[in-house]
């Protein structure tokens, strides 16, 4: 099972494995499905918990309140395996058990999800082993985590995507650092480091690239780069602004904001035909634009109507149509995959992540005032976002329920402008 | 740093122009910059010893760059979410006005800047509309179009690292650079 995630895994692998980002829990741990993740067997030289990283993992989602293991009745494991009349007791609904076992260079990893209540009592839930070197073991275990989150939510889980982000490291040479890492802060890779700011990162659909606005030239210009090799191309630099790169779904276009007729409107480039196409005419400031999903509609914030709110442009009608009418300000609209919500950041008693349903109902997420650039997750589950915790900018997860929420203080510098990538092969 | 590959590419003529932010102490046509690589106009791209491209010049100084007259006469402050020029200001862009008139080689950079509050996308919108309004008072002061660029930075570029109103208020301003 683990055969496909170690081919994915490879070129993704980072020597670096400290967490530039800690991970700070302010809420929501106690509801949702009560899972008991039982430490792994596994040798005792490990550098990884593999039961912690699945906990963690499970609880960020929003859906899972795992069990700590002091919650379990004594003797509800034994040798490894749980013990199910005990456990039961803890009146968690399963357990994840499961081990580690050196095989050569590689390692086996195995777990188990056994149900605790009612019919499933006793039940294997689900049972998966895999080979995986000990660098990507991490990898594995949100691999563990992506399984469980599946049988319980029928959705995939997002645990083994990347994130992008900007550093602002004062003093430094290149005090502006694009850099990607595991979704968890883990693996931090730099992309970019630069004199000048650097805005906006967003992944084109396979990962394997980054768009971005850069002001190196002291005037910003869009690039766009690939990861790997970190060759890239330059794809605007009109007179005026250059900003709010968004590469379509469907890999095809990036959508941007450009003053270059006068007042800034949303443009697409096509990256097929290599032609630049406009989308917005008007007097009014119109930008971040974001795609629908399906690639067929663009978000975007306008102020035509006088303060700023959230608006649609159908690429099938040519139509554009207001979304936001509640709060008196809403920016930043990102759609939720899978759902008809959008993620917005509204203003009230300062700016706040919110989520739109699809009834045009504001539904805030946070609480903090300093909320800006929300990206949603592939599949749906939670929102990262910047914000000030403590006199700092970072970054900070919220679930797209509200449930869970949690700050990602970082280590070094100033943490801004999250992006979260897409969802790799299975 | 060590540099480890040198990259260099073509950016074509847009970049080109760049090079008249700076101002006469400041080389530009051709400078040295990390491992013997030869700034000629074109954007010489480093790959760091961690793997990341670095880009821009770390030699070309930040921040303000005019003469010597001007040192305390280059920054317009704005009300919140405004683009409004306050009656305190005008002498600053007068006396800019006036030297850019006797300097007709000169060129001015007008930089819009906000404070932190609003997402980063919206802010770079907001501080376009200031350096704007101050380089269409500068002209409305007889300065040659010609001699005046604009260039927004939004939030990206605070003076004042703060969370509060006290930095905020430091935050929204127009720099008048050379």
């Amino acid at each position: 099972m683990f055969r496909k995630i170690v081919a994915v895994m490879l070129f993704a692998a980072a020597l670096n494995c400290q967490a530039a980002l800690q991970i700070e829990i302010t809420g929501g741990i106690n509801e949702g499905h009560r899972v008991a993740v039982i430490p792994f067997t596994q040798p005792t030289g490990l550098n990884l918990d593999v039961a912690a990283v699945v906990s963690a993992d499970l609880m960020r989602s929003g859906k899972f309140a795992p069990l700590p293991m002091t919650a379990l009745p004594k003797g509800s494991v034994a040798q490894g395996e749980i013990v199910v009349d005990t456990a039961a007791q803890s009146g968690a609904e399963a357990a994840v058990t499961g081990k580690v076992v050196p095989t050569g260079s590689d390692y086996e990893v195995e777990f188990t999800v056994t149900g605790l209540q009612g019919a499933n009592k006793g039940k294997v839930l689900a049972r998966y082993s895999g080979k995986a070197p000990e660098r990507l073991l991490r990898q594995a275990a949100h691999r563990i985590s992506d399984r469980i989150y599946e049988l319980y939510t029928g959705q995939r889980g997002a645990f083994r995507t990347r994130i992008a982000y900007v550093v602002f490291k004062r003093g430094e040479k290149y005090p502006y650092q694009l850099m990607t890492a595991d979704y968890d802060g883990f693996n931090e890779r730099p992309v970019l480091k630069s004199t000048q700011p650097i805005m906006t990162p967003t992944w084109s659909p396979d990962g394997t690239r980054l768009a971005y606005v850069s002001f190196e030239n002291r005037q910003p210009a869009i690039f766009m780069q690939n990861i790997n090799s970190q060759k890239r191309e330059k794809l605007a630099t009109y007179p005026g602004l250059n900003s709010s790169p968004a590469w379509s779904p469907d890999g095809t276009k990036i959508a941007m904001t450009l003053s270059k007729d006068g007042q800034p409107d949303v443009y697409y480039y096509d990256l097929g035909e290599h032609k630049l196409y406009r989308v917005t005419d008007n007097r009014a400031i119109d930008t971040e634009p974001n795609w629908s999903s399906d690639s067929k509609i663009l978000y975007f914030t306008s102020e035509r109507g006088g303060r700023a709110q959230i608006y649609k442009f159908d690429f099938a009608t040519h139509q554009t149509e207001r979304v936001t009418y509640q709060g008196q300000m809403n920016l930043s609209a990102r759609p939720i995959p899978g759902s008809n919500a959008l993620v917005v950041i509204t203003r009230q008693n300062g700016f706040r992540v919110a989520r739109v349903d699809q009834d045009g109902s504001l539904y805030m997420l946070t609480t903090s005032t300093l909320d800006e650039s929300p990206s949603v997750a592939p599949n749906g589950s939670m929102v990262i976002y910047s914000t000030v915790y403590q006199g700092r900018k970072g970054l900070a997860i919220v679930s797209t329920d509200g449930r869970f929420k949690a700050y990602l203080p970082s280590s070094a510098g100033e943490i801004s402008a999250p992006a979260w990538g897409p969802l790799l092969e299975k | 740093m060590s540099s480890k590959l040198i990259l260099t590419f073509f950016l074509g003529a847009a970049a080109l122009t760049l090079s008249a932010c700076s101002t006469d102490n400041t080389p530009t046509d051709t400078q040295v910059i990390d491992g013997g690589s030869v700034y000629d106009g074109r954007i010489t791209e480093v790959l760091d010893a961690d793997g990341a491209l670095a880009v821009g010049n770390p030699n070309l100084p930040d921040g303000w760059t005019g003469p010597a007259a001007l040192a305390d006469k280059h920054t317009i402050y704005f009300g919140y979410d405004s683009d409004q020029i306050q009656d305190q200001y005008i002498s600053v862009m007068q006396e800019n006005a006036k030297y850019l008139r006797a300097n007709p080689d000169a060129r001015l950079v007008v930089e819009g800047h906000t404070d932190e509050r609003g997402t980063p996308e919206y802010n770079i919108a907001l501080g376009e509309r200031r350096a704007r309004s101050v380089a269409r008072y500068m002209q409305n002061l007889g300065v040659d179009v010609a001699q005046i660029s604009i260039v927004s930075y939004g939030e990206e570029k605070p003076v004042e690292p703060g969370h509060d109103e006290a930095a905020w208020s430091k935050n929204r301003r127009a720099v008048l650079n050379y």
